[in-house]
Order: C-alpha cells, then structure tokens, then sequence
C-alpha cells in the first residue's frame, strides 16, 4: 500500500508540471503491478479465512 | 485534420522500432537508462493508442453490476469508491466480488503498463479461495 501511495505522489509530481520527468512519469504506469500484487494478498487472506 | 495517416499508433510503433533497432545500440553507457525508459514510455504509449478503451465497455458493465448502475467506467468509478467507503462491500461475499472486478480492471491496464507481468500472472495458478 504504500508502494502505490509513493507511486501516486511520484506521478502526480510530474502530472502537476511541477517537476516534469520521465523517470517520475513511468512511476505511475508501475501502479497496476502494485495493485494486482495488493490483491493477491487479499485473495491470499480471505483464502486464510480474513483478517481475523 | 487533412492527413492523418499514418495514425499515431503507427507512428509511435515506428518510432519505437527505429529507436530501439537504430539509437539503443550505440548509447553511451550513462545514457542508457534514460534511453531504456524512453523506450519503455513509448511502448506503453504504443500499446494505450492500440487498446483505444476496448475493454471499458465490458469493464464498465462488471462495475456496473457490482453497484446496481449504469454509465462509463469513468463515471463509475468514484460511485464504485463511494460504496467501497460506506461499508456496502464489508461481507465475505461481496468483498470476493469486489476483488474480482478489481482484478479485471487491473489485468486490463496491466495489458498495457506491462505485457509480461500480465503474461506471468495469467499463467500463474489462481490463489486457492480467490473465486476465480
């Protein structure tokens, strides 16, 4: 999770025109496998019976 | 617009090609990361003018099912969100339902982002439980 807030404030740092970057760009199209990685612990969990 | 052939797809394709087949070789070493992330973002571009929103339809209808309503994924998306947020998709059941569609979602803009992360998930064996 907070890989993919991390990812979000490097995009948007570049969205906003405040710091243009391609490094900073490509951190944003990374969201996707941190989002499939966060769901398949999910799955994981719930297989584990959840969160108790 | 009079000539817009080739389409930008096309162009970004080429342009690609020649990059990588032509500039990628003869990079200075201390150059080649930025020249790997350049291809790497025309790939991506490459790949999104391609898709062209496909999916969004047969997306938009999943996410449409999940939350009782009709629209664009666009516009679905934050009622999605809403709900998550209220607590309308605490049980089990419904957060296996959620977990689904949100995995379709992402796979969609895997297929984009990232080709062989997608072909390593699609491959790999569902996790036992995840209703897929």
């Amino acid at each position: 999770m907070r890989w993919a807030v991390i990812a979000i404030q490097q995009a948007n740092r570049h969205i906003s025109g405040t710091e243009p970057s391609l490094e900073l760009a490509l951190t944003g199209r990374m969201l996707p496998e941190i989002e499939m990685d966060l769901l398949l612990h999910l799955d994981a969990v719930a297989a584990r019976g959840g969160f108790v | 617009m009079i000539n817009d052939d080739p389409k930008a797809g096309d162009l970004v394709a080429i342009a690609l090609r020649s990059f990588r087949e032509a500039i990628l070789p003869v990079i200075p070493a201390e150059q080649r990361f930025t020249a790997l992330m350049i291809a790497n973002a025309l790939g991506v571009a490459e790949r999104e003018l391609a898709a062209g929103g496909k999916a969004d339809a047969a997306l938009a209808d999943a996410v449409g099912k999940l939350i009782d309503a009709k629209g664009d994924l666009r516009a679905l998306l934050p009622r999605l969100c809403t709900d998550i947020d209220v607590g309308r998709f605490d049980s089990p059941e419904r957060q296996e339902a959620l977990r689904s569609v949100l995995k379709d979602i992402t796979r969609a803009r895997l297929a984009v982002s990232n080709p062989k992360r997608l072909a390593a998930e699609t491959s790999k064996p569902e996790t036992p439980g995840s209703g897929r």
